[in-house]
């Protein structure tokens, strides 16, 4: 949630914000630690080619660390930067009311957005590895506890990883210049 | 009038103009450049090495083709297609958002782009022509910025943020080649001419330090982890980050919990306990293990640096002065070889840096 009075100053001041570059600046720095996320996908041909598979980021791929850091923070922007709405509505607004309409077309925004965002990342594997389908995968690590490491378990432990089908992508016709 | 109305009046008058005092002295008085110096080089050199990766994948992330092709980019970078949204929106829904590359598209025009801009870092690292190009390291680091949303991390705002206040003062001023050739043509020029324009662009290094560690801060109290102590675990336990095991901690909760907390304390109250010379030291002392460990154990070696570089703001011309003479075995040159600009600087608590 956010105050009227920040709503209406972001407002007034938002051309100077988006000229300088500093509209998206919360300066949130690990608010509250969570889960990590990746992509794993698997491109498949039309010619018969193997199907490529890989995920990123990758820490093996992507030298020196910075390289590796863009790639990952592709990955945390398509799970978590861009859902800026709450999946619930906020309490006290129930459905058929004015704000509970808002709320549904915001979280759409934002629901499309993710989506083209995705889509944009495959198009992009398929467009490097002139692939004819994507087909990609959200992996979510959790991290275990400190007791949990004081009993043995390691940060790698497959307990705490889980995957999701995020869907098949088309290859686009490239209509670029 | 009464006596005790004539006092109250007289405490306003008397806050009023020290305050307005305060005011000028805090913004306006010229101030030796050495701390700005040294913060371009090192700004500079960082925006190089950002820069200098980005050329790795630059089509990748910046080409037609890229991860964030422009059109979603676009979207991104612009208001919800939400009418409610567009209708309150007191600029009709325009957007303000500009970088070279919504005209630089294709891959060869992006490649010229890259290779300027790289020049570019290099002269101002080094301090030539750094009025002009300290205004083009800006124009380059916030293009490249608001073309790559969603790669972005703490150290692009850092990056923008110092680029921007390089650009308002005289930041080649000293510990640059614009320096070196001003003194090889006229020797008796002094190298370290104080400036209004020095000052101010330090001031708002601080002033925005201590609104990066304010919101860091409390935004952090929301999060629960940050309560109970485990919110530096949660760093250092997240495979995808660490570059150092510190699973360690984990056998040590009263180290992890104490860390945390003076995490959360510590970027909370930044903005107020920076200020006063006895606490200064120590508040830039925790600065280095806190952003160093950051560096080292979750792998985020530039933005542990640049959130270093962005503290030296802090340190007092004097200091830097002093240790690049230490560096470099050679005796600080004495106040007296200073020019009388520089000697006349007010010593007050405002005043120093």
């Amino acid at each position: 949630m956010t105050s009227p009075l920040a709503i209406s100053l972001g407002r007034t001041f938002r051309p100077y914000l988006e000229v300088v570059a500093t509209q998206y600046q919360g300066y949130q720095f690990f608010n509250e630690p969570g889960p990590s996320h990746l992509i794993r996908y698997e491109l498949e041909f039309d010619d018969g080619r193997e199907t490529v598979r890989g995920t990123f980021p990758d820490i093996k791929e992507h030298w020196p660390r910075l390289r590796y850091h863009r790639h990952f923070m592709l990955t945390e922007h398509a799970f978590t930067q861009v859902v800026r709405v709450e999946p619930t509505p906020p309490p006290g607004v129930e459905p058929g009311t004015p704000n509970y309409e808002f709320w549904r077309k915001l979280r759409t925004a934002n629901e499309e957005l993710s989506r083209a965002i995705l889509a944009s990342y495959a198009q992009h594997l398929m467009y490097v590895h002139g692939a004819a389908r994507a087909r990609l995968f959200g992996i979510e690590r959790r991290y275990p506890m400190p007791e949990e490491v004081v009993a043995g378990v390691k940060l790698g432990d497959p307990r705490f990883v889980s995957e999701e089908f995020l869907g098949t992508f088309e290859a686009e016709e490239d209509d670029s210049p | 009038m009464n006596a005790a109305g004539t006092v109250i009046l007289s405490f306003f008058r008397d806050s009023c103009r020290e305050a307005v005092e305060g005011w000028n002295r805090f913004w306006f008085t010229p101030a030796n450049p050495a701390t700005l110096g040294m913060i371009r080089i090192f700004a500079g050199a960082m925006l190089l090495y950002t820069h200098l990766v980005w050329t790795i994948d630059l089509q990748a992330f910046f080409g037609p083709h890229s991860w964030i092709s422009p059109a979603v980019n676009a979207t991104q970078l612009s208001l919800p297609d939400v009418p409610e949204v567009r209708e309150l929106d007191l600029y009709g829904g325009r957007s303000f958002v500009w970088s070279i590359f919504d005209i630089a598209k294709q891959p060869s025009q992006i490649w010229a782009v890259h290779i300027v801009a790289l020049v570019t870092f290099a002269l101002l690292t080094v301090g030539l022509w750094t009025r002009v190009v300290a205004v083009l390291a800006w124009v380059f680091a916030v293009s490249y910025v608001q073309r790559a949303q969603g790669a972005l991390f703490g150290l692009d705002q850092i990056n923008t943020m110092l680029a921007m206040y390089l650009m308002v003062g005289s930041s080649g001023a000293c510990y640059s080649l614009d320096s070196w050739l001003t003194r090889r043509k006229n020797p008796a020029a002094p190298a370290f001419e104080p400036s209004t324009s020095a000052n101010i662009a330090i001031r708002l290094i601080q002033l925005h330090m201590c609104v990066i560690y304010m919101f860091a801060g409390i935004g952090k109290f929301v999060g629960a982890s940050w309560w109970n102590g485990t919110g530096l675990w949660g760093g250092v336990a997240n495979l995808e980050y660490q570059s150092l095991d510190a699973t360690w901690l984990a056998f040590w909760p009263h180290l992890s919990a104490f860390l945390s907390h003076l995490t959360v304390y510590w970027e909370a109250y930044y903005c107020v306990l920076i200020w006063p010379r006895a606490l200064r030291p120590w508040m830039l002392l925790i600065a280095v293990p806190l952003h160093l460990g950051i560096a080292v154990f979750m792998g985020m070696i530039t933005f542990g640096l640049i959130m270093l570089v962005g503290n030296l703001a802090f340190v007092s011309p004097d200091a830097v002065r002093a240790t690049v003479s230490w560096l470099f075995r050679r005796t600080p040159r004495s106040a007296a070889a200073d020019p009388p600009s520089a000697r006349q600087q007010p010593r007050g608590r405002a005043a120093a840096h």
